[in-house]
């Protein structure tokens, strides 16, 4: 029974029901298919959402483990479980309607939240001026267009000189989307690819091997 | 004794190596200056929201529109706050019913707090008018389950907890057909919507992204498969300018104006002072 | 004036906190970052739970029994957390692997190739001069994007040109993007600002 704990089980299970999802979508199939089509989507969003717990588990066994150990910054580890079982201790009782998780959630989770991305704000903007040289031809085209799209975006610019609206409009129409809608076509080539190579049980990074 | 060499930085050289306080210190005086002293910039608004907006007005009244969400607390305020509240405002003042889901755990709340703090809801009535469901994990899995079987996946809503099959609204809305326009208010890849959505029922959709999403709408909004879309704080603000209902968007404009300036003389600083070190050095 | 409800000090303290890990790395950024995980990671599984409760706990009530199957494989998932169980978690990730590529897949093929090619096939029209050489410009640049990207084909000199001329879009395409990534991210720090001047220091 060891090849039920192989990679190779996991890879053919993965395979079988992307095959069956493409037949169905291909292929008129009877009623009971729409039935089964129906739970294994419905199971995918199940398992999502085990996956989520499944990261917030992981999360505090490592920082538990810091804990125990006394690490260096455990803590914080100790803040971030103490914050941890106050929201499941509210959430999970008494629901997220809750004003306390609210509370919490609006004053704390949030400003957090957004200063975790403005932040970068500050980095980009120190990136712009330290990292953003024209060293080559590409380098060039790459700021040319990113410093018309730049002067476009603020409008206090394209006030005083309208005529950047159709200049930007140019770019981003024409070379920006013809570059993006060619990194499109491969990337759904990839995408098939990667379908076929499951199909042929040759993808196989996603599984961790068994005895 | 040896001589020491002693190295000194040239001018240029030292401008270059400009320590990134210094940088982070100019961004937050063009930040904070026009949010204290307003200047009014004008906007103009791009061909994009121009269509979204358009196609929100040819909509009759009664229609049903379905929101699907993953902003996230964190992004909301910044990326879709302005746009999301003024075109559901839009929708509200226009008799048009909405559906929300969500695809994000924060989403549900959001959503809370939109309906019961943000909107004026002129006698809209839960149930009937709008409906707030819960959250569904999973991306392209939720979306086309979603799509293909509402009943099959959704059982009760987030705001009071009752079975769907309870609410007038949700009468014969039972797949993506019922819906006369989707609008996904995300940063998740817009071809997930599109596919499962679009490509499979013909629904139409519409965007409601953060900025950094603009460049991967744009061949989709090309090959008209989405009907508009608006991008973050600028998109937001095009939407309130065209709405006249100014607000988070509008106040941001100075901000963004001033900050853009000054990554624009920075890169060109940086850029002409390096050629020049590159051209003495040849 | 400054505010003097503490849900402001409190939202200024996180966004200051985090913000002043730009000075140095310092205990009250630390303290932030942290709080922000430990919410993060409680509120996601409290979403969860009470996702898996709506969908499954009315249909267990309605006879629909399917559910408890579908709870138990995604329970599966947690076995990655015991090592010698690590291999349990690879069947319902196999489920969710053939799910999610299947459905990616099969939208991808009309959705991401077959639309965009003919979208780009229709830009041959009759038109205004001006709009005529920006859809040659456009079918040009494009199939020079694709051509980029065949690793598998060796290189001639017209293939190499036409890599070069799809990098150069990429380029573009890329330089546009960025821009607009650059107002994402300060968009982010406009509203919290906004929130900081207006609403805890009371400057209007």
């Amino acid at each position: 029974m060891s090849w039920i704990k192989s990679r190779e089980f996991a890879i053919g299970l993965a395979s079988a029901v992307m095959v069956y999802m493409f037949l169905e979508y291909f292929f008129v199939l009877p009623k009971a298919a729409a039935d089964l089509t129906s739970g294994l989507k419905n199971l995918a969003v199940v398992i999502s959402a085990f996956a989520f717990v499944l990261a917030a588990l992981n999360i505090t066994l490592i920082h538990g483990r810091r804990v125990t150990r006394k690490d260096k910054g455990w803590i914080y580890s100790a803040c971030l479980l103490g914050m941890f079982a106050i929201m499941l201790l509210i959430g999970i009782p008494f629901g997220t309607a809750q004003s306390q998780y609210m509370w919490i959630q609006r004053n704390v989770y949030t400003p957090t939240s957004a200063a975790v991305w403005g932040i970068m704000g500050f980095y980009y903007v120190a990136a712009c001026y330290s990292v953003f040289r024209v060293r080559n031809v590409d380098a060039f085209i790459l700021f040319a267009s990113g410093l018309i799209v730049v002067l476009n975006n603020a409008p206090a610019i394209a006030a005083f000189w309208p005529q950047i609206n159709a200049i930007a409009g140019w770019i981003q129409d024409v070379p920006g989307t013809s570059g993006i809608r060619g990194c499109y076509i491969t990337v759904g080539v990839g995408l098939v690819a990667l379908a076929i190579r499951v199909m042929m049980l040759i993808e196989k990074q996603f599984f961790v091997g068994g005895e | 004794m040896s001589e020491e060499k002693v190295e000194t930085k040239s001018l240029i050289d030292k401008v270059l190596d400009l320590d990134p306080k210094v940088i982070f210190i100019l961004l937050a005086i063009v930040l904070v200056v026009p949010t204290v002293r307003p200047i009014g910039f004008p906007i103009a608004v791009s061909p994009y929201t121009m269509d979204l907006y358009n196609y929100i007005e040819n909509l009759e009244p009664g229609s049903l529109v379905l929101f699907w969400n993953n902003m996230g607390w964190g992004w909301w305020p910044a990326e879709y706050r302005p746009a999301t509240i003024a075109l559901t405002q839009y929708l509200i003042d226009n008799d048009i019913k909405f559906i929300s889901v969500s695809g994000g755990p924060d989403d549900p709340l959001i959503w809370d707090h939109i309906v019961t703090n943000l909107l004026d809801l002129k006698g809209y009535a839960y149930g009937v008018d709008y409906l707030v469901l819960g959250y569904l994990p999973g991306l392209e899995a939720a979306k086309s389950s979603f799509a293909t079987d509402i009943h099959a996946l959704v059982k009760i809503d987030y705001m009071e907890g009752k079975p769907i099959d309870q609410f007038p609204i949700m009468d014969g809305v039972n797949d993506a057909t019922s819906f006369d326009l989707v609008i996904e208010i995300s940063s998740t890849p817009a071809e997930i919507i599109i596919r499962q959505f679009y490509t499979a029922y013909d629904t139409p959709v519409g965007l409601i992204g953060s900025a950094g999403m603009f460049s991967d709408f744009l061949p989709f909004y090309a090959a008209n498969q989405i009907v508009g879309f608006t991008c973050g704080l600028r998109g937001g603000a095009e939407y309130e300018y065209l709405t006249n209902r100014p607000r988070w968007g509008i106040a941001a404009l100075d901000c963004l104006s001033t900050s853009h300036i000054l990554m624009v003389i920075l890169i060109c600083v940086s850029n002409a002072l390096y050629l020049i070190k590159k051209w003495k050095v040849m | 004036m400054i505010s003097t409800e503490l849900w402001t000090w409190i939202y200024a303290f996180c966004v200051l906190g985090y913000w002043s890990q730009l000075a140095k790395d310092n205990p009250w950024y630390r303290f932030t970052e942290h709080i922000f995980i430990g919410t993060a990671a409680a509120h996601g599984m409290v979403m969860s739970y009470w996702s898996l409760r709506g969908m499954a706990i009315p249909s267990l009530m309605a006879g629909n029994y399917y559910w408890v199957l579908a709870l138990m494989i995604g329970a599966l998932m947690l076995f990655r957390l015991v090592k010698e169980y690590k291999w349990v978690s690879n069947w319902p990730l196999a489920i969710s692997l053939g799910v999610g590529t299947g459905l990616a897949a099969r939208g991808a093929i009309e959705t991401q190739i077959l639309r965009q090619i003919t979208a780009t096939m229709e830009l041959v029209k009759i038109a205004s001069p001006f709009e005529m050489i920006s859809n040659a410009i456009f079918i040009i640049t494009m199939i020079c994007t694709v051509a980029y990207f065949l690793y598998t084909i060796k290189p001639t000199t017209g293939l190499s040109a036409m890599s070069k001329i799809g990098r150069w879009t990429m380029m573009s395409a890329f330089g546009t993007s960025m821009a607009w990534l650059w107002m994402s991210r300060l968009n982010f720090l406009i509203s919290q600002i906004q929130v900081l001047i207006w609403q805890w220091l009371g400057i209007t």
